[in-house]
């Protein structure tokens, strides 16, 4: 009598955890990063590159994609904690995004990692040429909640 | 330490009457170019919008090939949004359409460092900061 909806219960709640682990990323919770790394490109998750990657990043900030996106000292140093502390190997579980990197791979693109390749090898490659999409990097394009961290496959739209 | 400031603020207000839109912490920020610019040239008479515009319209050389000038990204209107080259929108430049554009002065000193040098390979000059703000607080 009590055991259909404790198995729903149960159900929904692994079906739900399962999904915010795999398609979801907490917000990012630091305003200097969120204003600083934004305002030329889409917010990216710290939890898609490990520590490695951002400490690159952060020390190639004065030639960034061809971009001087230096900022001053504190600023610096309290993004580059911020995106080490929420890396892709922080923490005791680690990210997928891990997954097949080489130990010895230092990565400088999300879109570079094997875990996004695979997630995308089933794209035309015409579709990255479109003026729609823009670049591999503007996630939002076809993820459109990719601000705030949703990745979910099943609300991925990709426009013409 | 506060007198200097306010003269300094009156003297800049004084100077730019009429070419721009009044915010004091603006004023603030042209008041201390104007002080940099007559530092490093005593003829310093004050900032012009129209050289402002022509700075900001300007092909440059040293700076990265694919921003040779600020409307490579800004757009040539500064009314208008720009877009940066990963495809974000820059709200306008112009004043009347951001008005709190030049307002917060590590904002200032950070965009104009990095921007001067990937356009133009260097840092700017006070008076072409200068200059740059105020043309833009009468667009």
């Amino acid at each position: 009598m009590h055991k259909a909806p404790l198995a729903a219960a149960i159900f929904v709640t692994v079906a739900f955890t399962s999904a915010g682990a795999e398609d979801s990323f907490p917000p990012v919770g630091n305003a200097t990063v969120k204003t600083e790394c934004s305002a030329c490109h889409m917010l990216y998750q710290p939890q898609m590159l490990p520590k490695r990657s951002w400490q690159a990043v952060v020390e190639g900030l004065a030639k960034h994609f061809g971009e001087d996106a230096s900022l001053p000292p504190a600023k610096t140093t309290e993004v580059l904690d911020y995106l080490v502390a929420n890396a892709a190997d922080a923490g005791r579980s680690g990210s997928k995004f891990l997954r097949d990197l080489p130990a010895a791979a230092t990565p400088m693109r999300i879109t570079e990692t094997p875990y996004w390749l695979r997630k995308h090898r089933e794209l035309r490659p015409e579709i990255w040429k479109r003026t729609s999409v823009g670049a591999k990097g503007n996630c939002q394009t076809c993820h459109q909640g990719a601000a705030t961290g949703d990745f979910d496959e099943d609300r991925v739209r990709i426009p013409k | 330490m506060r007198k200097p400031l306010t003269i300094l603020i009156a003297l800049a207000t004084t100077m730019f009457a009429g070419a721009t839109l009044a915010d004091p912490a603006r004023d603030a920020i042209l008041a201390k170019f104007a002080a940099e610019a007559k530092a490093a040239d005593p003829g310093f008479t004050g900032f012009s919008a129209a050289r402002g515009g022509a700075f900001f319209r300007a092909s440059q050389t040293g700076g990265s090939a694919e921003t040779p000038s600020c409307t490579s990204c800004h757009g040539a209107a500064p009314q208008d949004a720009g877009k940066t080259r990963a495809n974000k929108a820059i709200a306008p430049m112009a004043v009347s359409k951001t008005p709190d554009r030049f307002t917060d002065s590590d904002k200032v000193a950070q965009w104009f460092d990095r921007n001067c040098k990937g356009v133009a390979g260097r840092v700017c000059t006070p008076l072409e900061k200068g200059d740059f703000i105020t043309f833009m607080a009468g667009q």
